[in-house]
């Protein structure tokens, strides 16, 4: 219990910290509304308003949109804080300390996402209502599904992010691998539902990490089944324990062949 | 008419002497110019060694960043499977002004590293290392530095522009100049960002996103947009000068259009420095001692 209240402190101090820095909180929600009015329009354009495309109309792609890019930009700075921590030496510094440094580097992650999603959700739904009015064909009943679902992609993009984040116990520059990653999950199902993609690409990133970060919690908001409920959340859990325990693995190897010089 | 010619011959003698100080004004200025132009090429050429020292990682990165811009045809070429063109926009066209985005951001990253780097060099004082130096602060801060990964958006800019044109020797040539001129001119914006700092204090939040607007208007169709956006397009965020205008030059050439817009490029590019040179008047010192390596 004790060592949940610290870990708690931490999450609090995280949503602290990032509330102080309110130009960067309100830069974030600015970036955010830029691209869901980039992609609105990009839709528009291609519809022309009319029309649906592999049963997506304006409507429904709007708010995938929004529901994908809001897992993705809700994600905290886990890959950029730990490359930082291991590359300059300060995690030296925290080894020492009575805590373990992939659940500080956890709590603290929390902490930013939380405020983060709280203010990408009221700009998103604004943003949708405004511009293409209530989803359509919404069912108030896969709600829940759909929360459990965004918060096992969130969880899933930040042990990723931790896990390459950690590779830079080995290598000089990582964010090639950051930037490859990134991409895999925004073209499996960020910028695009997966029905859109060549039936081969879309059966291949069903057995892949990325489209169970953004594509499952948007897929399930715009298209609700409990078939396809069941059959993504599952994936996304196992995915999510799989990179949390990998975190776990390379933070253990990694460490233990650290070598900081200086003071 | 004596005293007429005493007084021409004095209007003479003054007019000799401001066409010899206009001269010495325009020789000293060329001078400055190529002096400095020069300073950029040791820049580049030392940053560009001292990358080199760390191979893998150089290759790495631009790797990486190629590959990163790639997926986004990927992107596009699915969306194309779908339709034929969005707002007139065919595939061909969408790869034309990726590649114009790609290689102009590269070119500023590859030579003006240091830009959106100028709010924390403010911040923390570093600036005054610059100050000392007998060099334009403008240039030399912004010249200083070096964004590896950018090698990666510049080459990918040119094999994009070769599998769309093939090699086409003057629409290459147009292409190179677009992409230092858009370079120059989407610095300059980007600069203005920066140098908020020294009218209002820290302006990397500002910075950030005038660069993710540059960003993003670049690399999507520009007639996706309503009329609105457009506006801000080609005044506030002049992404139609940096990409738009370009790319309908390379596809349909005439001089009065490319002449025009590198006459609206130099006056964007003199507004940003004379906005840098007030601000730098602003700017104090907080005797930092640092070192610049």
């Amino acid at each position: 219990m004790r060592k949940l209240r610290k870990y708690l402190l931490v999450v609090k101090t995280g949503i602290n910290s990032n509330l102080i820095y309110t130009a960067d909180f309100l830069a974030g929600a600015l970036f955010f509304a830029l691209v869901i009015f980039i992609f609105m329009q990009l839709w528009e354009a291609i519809f022309f308003n009319d029309g649906s495309m592999e049963g997506y109309t304006v409507n429904r792609l709007v708010w995938y949109y929004i529901a994908a890019e809001m897992v993705i930009l809700s994600k905290s700075d886990v890959f950029r804080s730990m490359n930082e921590e291991i590359k300059s030496g300060n995690i030296a510094y925290k080894l020492n300390k009575p805590y373990s440094f992939v659940l500080y580097q956890f709590s603290e992650g929390m902490g930013q996402i939380a405020v983060r999603l709280m203010t990408n959700l009221p700009v998103g739904l604004l943003l949708g209502f405004l511009y293409v009015g209530k989803l359509e064909g919404l069912n108030i009943s896969a709600l829940p599904a759909v929360v459990i679902s965004t918060m096992f992609g969130i969880l899933l993009n930040f042990f990723m992010d931790a896990f390459i984040g950690m590779t830079s116990f080995w290598t000089e520059d990582n964010s090639a691998f950051y930037w490859i990653v990134q991409k895999l999950s925004f073209m499996l199902g960020l910028f695009l539902p997966l029905e859109f993609l060549p039936k081969i690409i879309r059966e291949i990133a069903l057995y892949l990490p990325f489209s169970y970060i953004a594509y499952a919690p948007a897929r399930l908001l715009t298209s609700f089944s409990m078939e396809e409920f069941l059959s993504m959340v599952p994936i996304q859990i196992l995915y999510t324990v799989l990179f949390a325990a990998l975190s776990a693995l390379i933070y253990s190897r990694g460490v233990r062949k650290l070598n900081v010089n200086g003071g | 008419m004596l005293m007429g010619d005493k007084k021409s011959g004095i209007q003479a003698k003054e007019k000799t002497g401001t066409r010899k100080d206009g001269d010495k004004g325009g020789r000293r200025l060329a001078l400055s110019f190529l002096q400095h132009l020069r300073l950029i090429c040791l820049y580049f050429k030392y940053n560009l060694l001292s990358a080199m020292e760390y191979r893998v990682s150089f290759i790495l990165q631009a790797l990486g960043m190629a590959l990163n811009n790639a997926f986004f045809l990927f992107f596009w070429w699915v969306i194309f499977q779908k339709v034929s063109s969005i707002g007139g926009y065919g595939f061909k066209d969408v790869m034309v002004i990726w590649a114009l985005s790609s290689s102009t951001y590269g070119f500023l990253h590859i030579l003006f590293g240091n830009v959106r780097e100028l709010p924390r060099i403010i911040m923390n004082g570093e600036l005054d290392t610059y100050l000392l130096q007998p060099k334009n602060v403008y240039v030399n801060v912004y010249c200083s530095r070096m964004i590896v990964s950018a090698w990666g958006d510049l080459v990918y800019g040119f094999v994009l522009i070769l599998l769309v044109y093939g090699f086409a020797p003057l629409k290459l040539l147009l292409f190179i100049l677009f992409t230092a001129a858009g370079g120059l001119l989407a610095g300059a914006i980007m600069s203005v960002a920066d140098t908020l700092t020294f009218y209002i204090g820290n302006s990397s939040g500002i910075s950030r996103l005038v660069t993710e607007f540059l960003i993003n208007f670049s690399i999507y169709p520009d007639s996706i947009y309503r009329q609105s956006v457009k506006v801000i397009m080609y005044t506030l965020l002049p992404t139609g000068f940096i990409v738009f205008l370009p790319f309908r030059l390379l596809s349909a050439f005439n001089w009065y259009g490319l002449l025009g817009l590198l006459a609206i490029d130099a006056v964007y590019i003199g507004i940003s420095y004379l906005f840098f040179k007030r601000g730098l008047e602003r700017y104090e010192s907080g005797n930092l001692i640092t070192t610049k390596l």
